[in-house]
C-alpha cells in the first residue's frame, strides 16, 4: 500500500475533460477506415479503447457527460442514427466504472477487460441495430472492426504509461 | 472532500442513469433516419473532415505500402495479362473509331442529339472518410457547397459510381455508397436493355430489385444507371450480374474491394417532376410580387 492509496481522492474535473476530448477526436476517427488486401476495416471500436483507458482520476459526472457528449458527435459524424453510438459508449463507461477501479491495468487485464467490453458493444450494436434499422448488422464487419481495435490496444497502452511516466502522474495515468 | 469528489459518487450513478435514458430515448425517436441531415450533423460532418483528412494520411500511406508489397509480387504476372489486354483492345478501338464516325454520320443525317447527358464537368475530391460499418456505409469527402456539389449528385470512381451525396456541408460532403442499406437506383442491363432497381443491403453485392423478366437478366450483364428515377445520368457504370448465394439476381460493383482515395462529384442535376416545377415557378412569381 503506497502513500498515496491512503489519501482521500481527488477527483479531476480537468482529467475528464482531457479524456472526453480524445474521446471526442477517436470518435471522428470511426469515418475512417484500412483498406488491406480487398479487406476493409472501419475504426468504429478505437473509441471504446479510449473508454477502456479512462483515467482513474477523472471526476465521475464530467466523465459520464464527455462520454455521452461524444458518443452523440459520434454518431452525428457517421450518418448512424442518433443515441445508438451515445448509449454504447455510456453503457461501455458503465460496465466499466474507471472511478471504482483500484488496480492497476497490466497488459493481460487490459486484454481481459477489452474482450469483455468489446464483446458487450458488438451485442448492444447488434441489438440496436436490429431495432433501429430492421436489418441483422453485418457481423463479420464488426469483427474486422474488433480486430483493428484489438491490433491498436498494445500501442495505446505503451503511450498512456510513457506518458505517465513522462509526467510524473503515475497514479493518474499509470493505473 | 467535495460530494463530486467522491469515488463512487452518487451523482456519477445518476449522470449514469440519465445518460442511459437519454441516449435510448434519442434511438427510439431517430429510429429510421439514418443519414438524414440536420445541422448539428452537417456541424459535426464539416468539423470531423479536416481531423479525419489528417488521420487519413498515415491510414493511406499504410494501405499503400501493402498494395505495393502485393502488386510486386505479381508484377510478372499482370505485365503478361497487360500485353494480352493491350493486342484486344487495340483492334477494339480501330473498330470502336469507325463505329464512332458512322453514329456521326447517322446523327448528321438523321437530325438527332444523341448527345449523353452526363456532365462533362467533374469536381475533383478527396475520400477522407469511409464509414464501413455493420449498418451505414459512406464516404465523407473534403469538397462541398463551396465547390458547387448539391445533394443528390452523383459520384464516381475511375471504376464506376460509388454512390450519390447525401449531405452537403460548406466544405464537406456525405456520400451513401451503392452498398448501403438505404441506397436504391434505378439501373439498366446494357445487353438487353431491360430495367431494376438496385437495392443495397449492407452486403458486398447488392440485389436487383423489380425485376420484370427475368429472362431479361443474365449472369456477367454489364449494368448501368438506366436515368429513369431521374436521380442520376444514364450511362454510369456500376458493375456485373453475378447470382447471389440465395439464389437472387445481385450485382458486383466495380468499386468493390478497390480503397477509395480520389473520387469525383459530376454535378448533374436532377429532372423534377413538372407540377413540382410549376410550383416552384409559381412560388418565385409569388415572391416577386408578379402573382395574379
Amino acid at each position: 500500500m503506497t502513500f498515496h492509496d491512503l489519501q482521500s481522492v481527488q477527483r479531476s474535473p480537468r482529467l475528464a475533460i482531457l479524456a472526453g476530448l480524445v474521446l471526442l477526436i477517436t470518435g471522428a476517427m470511426s469515418v475512417l477506415s484500412l483498406n488491406v488486401f480487398n479487406t476493409s476495416a472501419g475504426f468504429g471500436f478505437v473509441p471504446l479503447l479510449v473508454i477502456l483507458l479512462w483515467p482513474r482520476r477523472a471526476n465521475g459526472p464530467i466523465s459520464v457527460a464527455g462520454v455521452f457528449i461524444a458518443g452523440l458527435f459520434t454518431d452525428w459524424a457517421t450518418g448512424g442514427v442518433l443515441g445508438q453510438w451515445a448509449l454504447i459508449y455510456v453503457l461501455g463507461f458503465a460496465l466499466l466504472r474507471p472511478e471504482i477501479r483500484n488496480m492497476p491495468f497490466a497488459f493481460l487485464r487490459a486484454l481481459l477487460a477489452w474482450f469483455v467490453l468489446a464483446g458487450l458493444a458488438a451485442v448492444l450494436l447488434y441489438a440496436s441495430g436490429q431495432f433501429v434499422f430492421g436489418v441483422p448488422a453485418d457481423v463479420v464487419a464488426i469483427l474486422r472492426q474488433i480486430l483493428l481495435a484489438t491490433a491498436i490496444l498494445p500501442f495505446l497502452l505503451i503511450i498512456r504509461n510513457r506518458l505517465a511516466g513522462a509526467t510524473g502522474s503515475s497514479e493518474q495515468w499509470g493505473r | 472532500m467535495n460530494r463530486l469528489d467522491r469515488p463512487n459518487s452518487g451523482w456519477t450513478r445518476i449522470a449514469l442513469i440519465f445518460a442511459i435514458l437519454a441516449s435510448s430515448l434519442l434511438m427510439s425517436v431517430n429510429r429510421g433516419m439514418a443519414g438524414n441531415s440536420t445541422a448539428f450533423g452537417t456541424a459535426a460532418q464539416d468539423a470531423v473532415t479536416p481531423i479525419a483528412s489528417l488521420f487519413s494520411r498515415p491510414i493511406r500511406a499504410t494501405e499503400g505500402l501493402f498494395a505495393g508489397l502485393r502488386e510486386r509480387s505479381h508484377v510478372f504476372e499482370t505485365n503478361a495479362e497487360l500485353k494480352a489486354e493491350l493486342a484486344v483492345l487495340r483492334e477494339r478501338q480501330a473498330r470502336y473509331e469507325n463505329l464512332a464516325m458512322k453514329v456521326a454520320r447517322y446523327e448528321a443525317i438523321l437530325g438527332v442529339d444523341a448527345q449523353t447527358d452526363i456532365p462533362l464537368r467533374k469536381i475533383a475530391a478527396r475520400a477522407v472518410g469511409e464509414t464501413d460499418g455493420p449498418f451505414v456505409r459512406s464516404l465523407l469527402l473534403n469538397v462541398g457547397k463551396a465547390d458547387g456539389v448539391t445533394r443528390g449528385n452523383p459520384v464516381l470512381s475511375t471504376e464506376g459510381l460509388v454512390g450519390h451525396v447525401i449531405n452537403v456541408g460548406q466544405n464537406s460532403t456525405r456520400v451513401l455508397r451503392l452498398s448501403d442499406l438505404n441506397s436504391r437506383i434505378a439501373v439498366a442491363s446494357v445487353r438487353s436493355g431491360a430495367t431494376a432497381i438496385l437495392a443495397g443491403d449492407n452486403t458486398a453485392h447488392p440485389k436487383l430489385a423489380f425485376v420484370s423478366q427475368r429472362k431479361d437478366w443474365q449472369v456477367g450483364d454489364r449494368v448501368i444507371s438506366s436515368g429513369d428515377d431521374g436521380a442520376l445520368p444514364r450511362g454510369l457504370h456500376v458493375g456485373e450480374v453475378i447470382k447471389g448465394e440465395d439464389g437472387n439476381l445481385r450485382v458486383a460493383l466495380a468499386t468493390r474491394g478497390a480503397a477509395l482515395d480520389w473520387v469525383w462529384v459530376s454535378p448533374f442535376e436532377a429532372v423534377t417532376a413538372p407540377s413540382e416545377q410549376e410550383e416552384a415557378e409559381e412560388a418565385a412569381l409569388a415572391d416577386a410580387g408578379g402573382a395574379p
